[in-house]
């Protein structure tokens, strides 16, 4: 499993967490008439919820974005105290970008929102433009491919998949 | 009369009807059943609807046990002797032989009518099947008109007799048809023929579809019919008139004319039946009014589900299995709204508060029916489309894809997965094929619908095949 979905598991068990803990507290408080540390109970289960629901969803696009891999570039590496090293990456997907703990989304709509414009690869870097018709954004990755073959199989993989002829720009 | 019986499709509608005609006039329901036990003084309910349930089962059975054409033969022969033996019993005084008998019979005509599965699709031609369905529908009701007058003025003793001939002419005429001359694997289709696709889905609506249109006509049994049992004149052979009037009606019907519109008037015929049957009394000529539009409905219901049963037969490698599961939901239908009619009327309530309970559950069913119709039709022709698709030669079918014109060019990964779901393919094994999750695969297809600006799978193969099938 991609370390970065590891760590958003791990953050949604935390939230899962805290949410148990403020309902039990807030039903606690309010048990016991303490009106004041229920409600700030209940808000705080209420935060660590909208959290929650907001790393499941993270997760299940990150989870697409993993299922639909084109390119997984290794950002670091992480190594633990037993010695064990594990690469952190970003993951160039069919429907998006996961890049560290955030997820870009693009072609999951089908003719409406989010669309990939864009590729360009170089020597060194892939730049990604993808969004809505007025509103663009680009990204730009170190890709860490030395030869050509492997930056022209990823450009057939991004054409076969999306649809987006990839340019490749100043190839030394 | 010979060169007739020599015709295997007639003799095939000959033996069924019998068949019917013993089954309808005795054990589902039938006028001798309940002559016979009230001839006795015995509450008529747990026979009925044990009888019902043993039907139910027997249909399933049959529909898993027998799997050639030859097995079905043997099982019409088989079932038919044990029907006479097990209906022996009720010439004479009660016994517990007559519940077991009961079961025993149901069990085996359930195994009998699944079989005739194979009968129709071997011996009528698939444009024929309504009319096959029809002419067993009628002759049926027409054995059972005359099985239930015989009854209402001779005697049970002779109704018995009677439904007993029924079974002997049905075993006679089956014995006299032999296995169709093309051979067939155990499966039931030809060894040249390709894998039959799996038609769970379109069944599984089918069994809903049925089993919701004939809860009304249980529920009217046990709520319409008790009120006019002094008729028992009338009643003994005007019941099933309007249905056979109906199913005469539907049958000749022109092929251009849709037959969901004429369901849709069935539904106005059940609904005007319960708001007579609440304003009218209970005299012979508001009895003819009320029956001819409830049992006519019933009719054209019948008529429209046997005919997409029969043309189901088709897409199945067991016509046993679909005919017996098809009629098994009939059945259900049958047996639950039994169930509620006889406790509507359990509970003491006026006959118009009955008649407002029973209406409002055949509204409930009525609603429901539309949609379920328009899903069973959808489904049942992307199944002929699917398998016409995979009839085509692999030109032809890269053509299908290159002629739809979608809203938005789809992809390579998109093109794959389009010629996976034509194939016929579950979201399950284009995930297995292309090695990728269901999710994504479903997020594919997600993009496919809205490039060829559709809701769902069954819109998209039926608008990408329609136009391909129909004029090639």
């Amino acid at each position: 499993m991609n370390l970065v979905v590891k760590a958003m598991k791990k953050n949604r068990n935390i939230y899962a967490a805290l949410s148990l803990a403020g309902v039990l507290l807030a039903a606690l408080f309010f048990f016991f008439r303490q009106d004041t540390a229920a409600i700030v109970c209940a808000v705080l289960a209420a935060a660590a919820l909208v959290l929650l629901l907001r790393q499941v969803r993270l997760i299940y696009w990150a989870a697409l974005i993993c299922d639909s891999k084109l390119l997984a570039v290794p950002a670091s590496i992480v190594t633990s105290k037993d010695g064990e090293q594990q690469r952190l990456e970003t993951v160039v997907a069919t429907f998006g970008l996961l890049l560290e703990n955030k997820v870009y989304t693009w072609g999951c709509d089908g003719v409406n929102g989010v669309r990939l414009r864009k590729v360009e690869v170089d020597g060194t870097r892939i730049y990604i433009s993808f969004g809505a018709e007025d509103e663009l954004l680009s990204v730009e990755l170190l890709h860490g491919m030395a030869d050509f073959a492997s930056v022209a199989e990823f450009a057939e993989k991004i054409r076969y998949e999306t649809g987006v002829q990839a340019k490749i720009i100043d190839w030394q | 009369m010979n060169r007739l019986l020599r015709n295997p499709r007639v003799c095939s509608i000959a033996a069924f009807s019998f068949l019917s005609g013993y089954q309808l006039s005795f054990l589902f329901e039938g006028a001798v059943l309940y002559k016979t036990l009230s001839a006795y003084g015995l509450a008529p309910q747990p026979y009925i609807f044990a009888g019902i349930i043993a039907i139910f089962f027997g249909l399933f059975a049959g529909g898993y046990l027998v799997k050639s054409f030859s097995a079905a033969k043997l099982a019409m022969l088989a079932g038919a002797a044990v029907c006479l033996a097990a209906t022996a019993p009720f010439f004479f005084a009660p016994s517990p032989l007559w519940l077991a008998g009961l079961i025993v019979a149901g069990l085996a005509v359930g195994c009998m009518i699944a079989s005739w599965g194979f009968f129709l699709k071997a011996f009528s031609p698939k444009g024929k099947r309504l009319k096959t369905c029809a002419d067993v529908l009628i002759y049926s009701l027409l054995l059972v008109i005359a099985v239930s007058v015989a009854t209402a003025n001779a005697s049970h003793m002779v109704g018995l007799a009677l439904s007993l001939l029924c079974l002997v002419i049905c075993a006679a005429l089956t014995l006299s048809l032999s296995a169709p001359s093309e051979p067939e694997t155990a499966a039931g289709r030809k060894p040249s023929d390709k894998p039959a696709r799996d038609i769970k889905r379109p069944m599984i609506v089918l069994f809903l579809f049925v089993a919701i249109i004939t809860i009304d006509s249980g529920l009217m049994y046990q709520v319409i019919n008790p009120a006019f049992e002094h008729l028992s004149e009338l009643t003994s052979w005007y019941f099933n008139v309007p249905y056979v009037v109906a199913v005469v009606f539907m049958r000749n019907l022109p092929a251009r004319i849709s037959r969901s519109r004429i369901l849709y008037a069935a539904m106005g015929m059940i609904m005007a039946a319960f708001i007579c049957f609440m304003l009218l009394r209970r005299g012979a000529a508001d009895y003819i009014a009320v029956n001819t539009l409830m049992v006519g409905a019933c009719g054209i219901f019948d008529l429209f589900w046997w005919s997409i049963l029969g043309e189901a037969l088709d897409y199945s490698d067991n016509p046993a299995k679909t005919f017996g599961f098809g009629l098994s939901a009939n059945v259900l239908g049958v047996f639950l709204g039994g169930v509620l009619g006889a406790s509507i009327t359990s509970i003491q309530l006026s006959g118009a508060e009955v008649a407002v309970i029973a209406l409002s559950v055949v509204c409930v069913t009525l609603v429901i029916l539309p949609p379920l119709n328009r899903q069973l039709v959808l489904l049942l022709k992307n199944h002929t489309y699917l398998s016409a698709y995979a009839d085509m030669s692999e030109k032809q079918q890269s053509d299908v894809i290159i002629r739809a014109n979608p809203i938005y060019p789809l992809t390579e990964r998109e093109r794959e997965v389009l010629q996976f779901i034509l194939g016929g393919k579950t979201n399950k094994d284009i995930a297995a094929a292309m090695s990728i999750s269901e999710g994504t695969v479903k997020f594919h297809l997600g993009n496919i619908y809205s490039k060829y600006g559709v809701a769902s799978r069954v819109e998209l193969i039926s608008g990408l095949l329609r136009h391909n099938i129909t004029s090639s």
